[in-house]
């Protein structure tokens, strides 16, 4: 019997593995588009940063001077991914993508970027 | 079941090289269906290895003895529960273990990094399908779970044979620890794979930012956390099962999974500067690269022999194999690194040596020095044996009088570098910050020594205790108090705050976990004392505070082992105070005794009975000490688990809008 | 006020030290297990090993302790015996010397590397970095994004 299930396991395993060069399905997910969620996701966990910031100097847990310093490095880093960010998206108006697959997922991802995040912020 | 579990072997190290070199073809050629094709493959390796786990446990369950492995591990009067402990008591069935577990993990770490890291990924699952072939090679070739058992033949040859009955499981894995603590183990050691396979694949990849920084962080923890509780399951192993009433002994096998751990914990730390700094990326990739060399030196000390110890593996011709394998992991590793080197490279520098960038770099030397001199103790010996005629011992009181000291201090700076801030420190906000507790922290040394404390280690020690959680105290006071502000108990506050900042709550969590885990090492370390009585039945001796009574023996025969039970009742003064068991058993066929000790816990101190010999007047020889504060050890890994699933616990992201509508705003408003 | 701390830690640590009461021939046996290494176990100490040598060799450390020997001279016999693996730290002396010697070296001179990386930083990060001008309306799109948060307080 243990052979049976062998052999069975090893002619499930060819075809899962052959499947795709059966069924082609176009592109693989990455590319510009993704890089764009790359970085408003990461200007968002400055936001985050920033506003931890804040509640720990209003606790009396950072001094003033440090709360200025931090502050500032905070805004100047999401301020130059925000400007990547939007020579990115020039980049990109330029050259509209071929493949209607891969076009199809640069919208949904442009979607999910502006509805997906919870709308919550982080309490004051 | 021998056949199943055998081709299963075998496929899964097809397809793991498939999965591998497909991945690296698809994504250097363009080929999309092949990286789809080897990431699929990838996936399968995972049902492939829980099929043969499978085959090998129903073996088990059929007492097939045809299976060396089913015979050299259990027996018919084997108890049907330890089938899952022989499952990965010797070597060929631990590989499979590790084996299932590597391809689970490497599964969950492709999917769910299959957005985010696209990228990089067919490079990342390269990695992890090269690391599981080589498990699966090797079981295939040299430790093959399934091969036939086989019986001394006529001229001295061994033929193939079924004997009618096994020769049982060790006595010393009959414990409740040992359901937990080798799977533990294994799996976190083999986790570490995960976050080195992330951060290799990115650089491999050319994304030299910091995507694979979060999947690194969380994978990380995980393994970490995995291990460090098989780590502390296995202290806990030792101190009720070995019964010298010590739980950590400085073994060569305890220490390999010790280096690894603590150049994680390292690890775990630094990343936090990478992500709130963007600074430390080399020396990250420094530290996943040298844990994940550590634990492949583990498996080569474990399985491979060349020290002495209560935990190994037989010695075998695996562990050339074991060091190759490390060996090439290193170049490998380094290989990558020094190829993308400057691309890690960050613009931003340390300012100030009192700013929390500096605590966290102390925290990663102190850390990686006590990986050193451990390292050390263990390779010390096996270079004396080359060097000269005579061999060196290194054992328990060299590691504790050179790690103690880094222990001690890492303690402090756990202490110190919440309290740092950010790029600099003043010393005006420092001052505010420590008056208390470190006031607080000399006023209980001086209570410690004028209520009559004499080892002032300990007393250092515990003031240094003091200090960290007062700290912890001090920030969760203010915080909880600024939010109660706001309205609402300050239950509820403390508890927001909390959810407000995961990794960082979750950290001081754990911090606390591990203070815990130092005081009962204090206490039992400093304090305690032992006792070893002879006792006619209806005698009594003293140990400490206590006063043993030997009630009763009873004897239990079963067909592989004879034990003894012996009753004793416990008095402190003139009252009795409870009863305690103290089971001792000797197993012919393995040439052991294991025992089970009777322990009386308590917050204060644990009264430690073992019996250790039976004289032949009827007399009673017992082992008694008595440890205080020992059962803090155990409190803090439900504390250590918490503050892990805080500290991992998702925060809800933040809206952030898109460029397009942001910049029109900006340009609106001019400049800042 | 951090010379302060230290100097009263340090005086309360002193005064711990004193006033230790002498150990007991029992104390004095059980630190001597400790030291010495079983010869037929794997690593364990006398103190942790159950097989019969083991028991021997502590019954062998009383009776000398109690005839009066010092610890050296016990810890001698047995080296004499069984060489200087018997012990539980190596000897300070000869080639295992390097066993104490090596990890104080390697800590120093890795702290040394330490704060001189992190110094030559210092010096680097004194001289102000120009911010680009281009960014200024972009750090006015994050400020309008953060709201009232950049100002400090709320």
């Amino acid at each position: 019997m243990g052979l049976t299930i062998g052999v069975l396991l090893t002619l499930a395993a060819v075809t899962v593995i052959a499947w795709p060069f059966v069924r082609r399905r176009g592109a693989v997910p990455g590319g510009p588009s993704s890089r764009g969620f790359e970085l408003r996701r990461a200007r968002g966990d400055i936001y985050r940063q920033v506003r931890q910031l804040e509640v720990d100097h209003s606790a009396g847990l950072v001094g003033k001077a440090e709360f200025r310093s931090q502050m500032d490095e905070l805004r100047v880093t999401a301020a130059r991914l925000l400007r990547e960010e939007a020579a990115l998206q020039e980049g990109d108006a330029g050259q509209p993508l071929a493949d209607p697959m891969a076009r199809l997922e640069q919208e949904i991802a442009d979607a999910r970027a502006v509805l997906a995040p919870a709308q919550e912020r982080s309490p004051k | 079941m021998a056949d199943l579990g055998f081709m299963a072997i075998v496929l899964g190290l097809g397809v793991a090289l498939y999965a591998a070199a497909g991945s690296i073809a698809g994504k250097v050629y363009g080929a999309a269906e092949l990286v789809v094709s080897a990431r699929r493959a990838a996936y399968l390796t995972a049902p492939i290895a829980l099929a043969g786990a499978g085959a090998l446990i129903a073996a088990f369950a059929t007492h097939d003895f045809s299976i060396d492995y089913v015979f050299a591990h259990s027996n018919r009067v084997m108890d049907r529960e330890f089938i899952w402990v022989a499952f990965y008591a010797g070597n060929g069935g631990s590989l499979l273990y590790v084996t299932c577990v590597l391809a689970i993990m490497s599964a969950a770490a492709i999917h769910l990094a299959r957005r985010r890291l696209a990228d990089s990924l067919p490079y990342t699952t390269a990695i992890l399908m090269a690391i599981l072939a080589f498990f699966f090679l090797v079981m295939v070739v040299w430790a093959n779970p399934f091969s036939h058992t086989t019986c001394p033949g006529p001229g001295g040859s061994q033929v193939a044979c079924v004997p009618d009955d096994g020769r049982g499981i060790n006595p010393l894995l009959t414990h409740p620890g040992m359901w937990v603590h080798p799977p533990l183990l294994m799996a976190g050691l083999a986790g570490i794979a995960v976050p080195f396979a992330y951060a290799a694949g990115a650089l491999a990849a050319g994304r030299t930012r910091d995507e694979w920084a979060d999947a690194a962080r969380v994978s990380g923890i995980v393994s970490w956390a995995i291990l460090g509780t098989g780590i502390l399951i296995g202290a806990w192993w030792a101190y009720t099962i070995l019964g010298w009433g010590g739980y950590w002994g400085w073994d060569p096998i305890e220490n390999v999974a010790l280096m690894p751990w603590l150049t994680m914990t390292a690890f775990i730390h630094s990343i936090m500067v990478q992500k709130r700094r963007g600074m430390f990326r080399m020396w990250n990739i420094v530290l996943l690269n040298i844990a994940f060399v550590l634990a492949q030196f583990g498996m080569f000390i474990n399985r491979g022999g060349p020290v002495v110890s209560v935990h190994s593996f037989a010695g075998s011709a695996l562990g050339q194999v074991f060091l190759g394998f490390m060996l090439l992991s290193l170049v490998f590793a380094f290989g990558v690194f020094f190829w993308r080197y400057r691309w890690l490279k960050s613009d931003r520098p340390v300012e100030s040596f009192l700013s929390r960038e500096v605590a966290f770099l102390l925290n990663n030397f102190l850390l990686l020095g006590i990986t050193f001199v451990t390292l050390w103790g263990v390779v010390f010996p096996l270079i004396t044996e080359f060097a000269s005629d005579g061999t060196v011992t290194v054992a328990t009181p060299y590691f504790n009088r050179v790690n103690g000291p880094l222990f001690l201090g890492l303690l402090a700076i756990m202490g110190i570098g919440p309290v740092m801030a950010w790029r600099r420190s003043s010393m005006r906000s420092l001052g505010r910050w420590l008056l208390l507790p470190v006031g607080l922290a000399v006023l209980a040394a001086a209570a410690m020594v004028v209520a009559g404390m004499r080892e002032p280690l300990a007393v250092v020690a515990f003031s240094v205790l003091a200090f960290v959680v007062l700290v912890i105290l001090e920030e969760w006071f203010r915080s909880t108090r600024a939010r109660a502000r706001a309205g609402g108990n300050w239950a509820a506050a403390w508890l927001g705050v909390i959810a407000g900042n995961r990794p960082r709550h979750g950290g001081y969590i754990v911090h606390l976990a591990i203070v815990t885990v130092a005081f009962g090492v204090v206490g039992t370390q400093f304090f305690d004392q032992r006792a070893d009585l002879v006792l006619k039945r209806g005698e009594s001796g003293a140990v400490g505070s206590y006063r043993l009574e030997y009630a009763n023996l009873k004897i239990e025969e079963r067909s592989d082992r004879t034990a003894q039970l012996a009753h004793l009742n416990v008095y402190r003064g003139n009252d009795r105070i409870g009863t305690l068991r103290a089971w001792h058993a000797f197993y012919p066929d393995f040439r052991q005794a294991s025992v089970r000790a009777g322990i009386r816990s308590t917050p204060v101190e644990d009264l430690y009975v073992v019996p250790t010999d039976f004289l032949e007047d009827g007399r009673l020889v017992l082992r008694a000490s008595v440890n205080p504060l020992a059962m803090w050890l155990w409190i803090a890994g439900p504390v250590f688990v918490i503050g892990t699933a805080v500290a991992l616990w998702p925060q809800p992201a933040l809206e952030v809008r898109p460029a397009k509508a942001q910049v029109a705003a900006g340009l609106v408003r001019g400049t800042a | 006020m951090g010379i302060l701390v230290a100097a009263l830690l340090g005086f309360i640590v002193l005064a711990a030290g004193c006033g230790r009461p002498a150990p007991t021939l029992e104390q004095r046996a059980q630190a001597l297990d400790r030291q010495l290494i079983c010869p037929v176990c794997p690593g364990e100490t006398l103190d942790q090993s159950g097989v019969q040598i083991a028991k021997d060799m502590r019954v062998l450390i009383r009776e000398r302790l109690a005839a009066g020997d010092t610890e050296e001279a016990i810890k001698a016999y047995f080296v004499d015996r069984y060489g200087t693996r018997i012990l539980a730290e190596p000897p300070a002396s000869g080639i295992s010397l390097a066993v104490w010697v090596i990890p104080p070296v390697v800590l120093a001179a890795g702290a040394a590397a330490l704060w001189a990386v992190v110094r030559e930083m210092r010096r680097r990060a004194v001289a102000p970095r120009a911010e680009d001008e281009s960014l200024g309306k972009y750090l006015g799109a994050v400020d309008d994004e953060l709201g009232t948060g950049k100002r400090g307080a709320p």
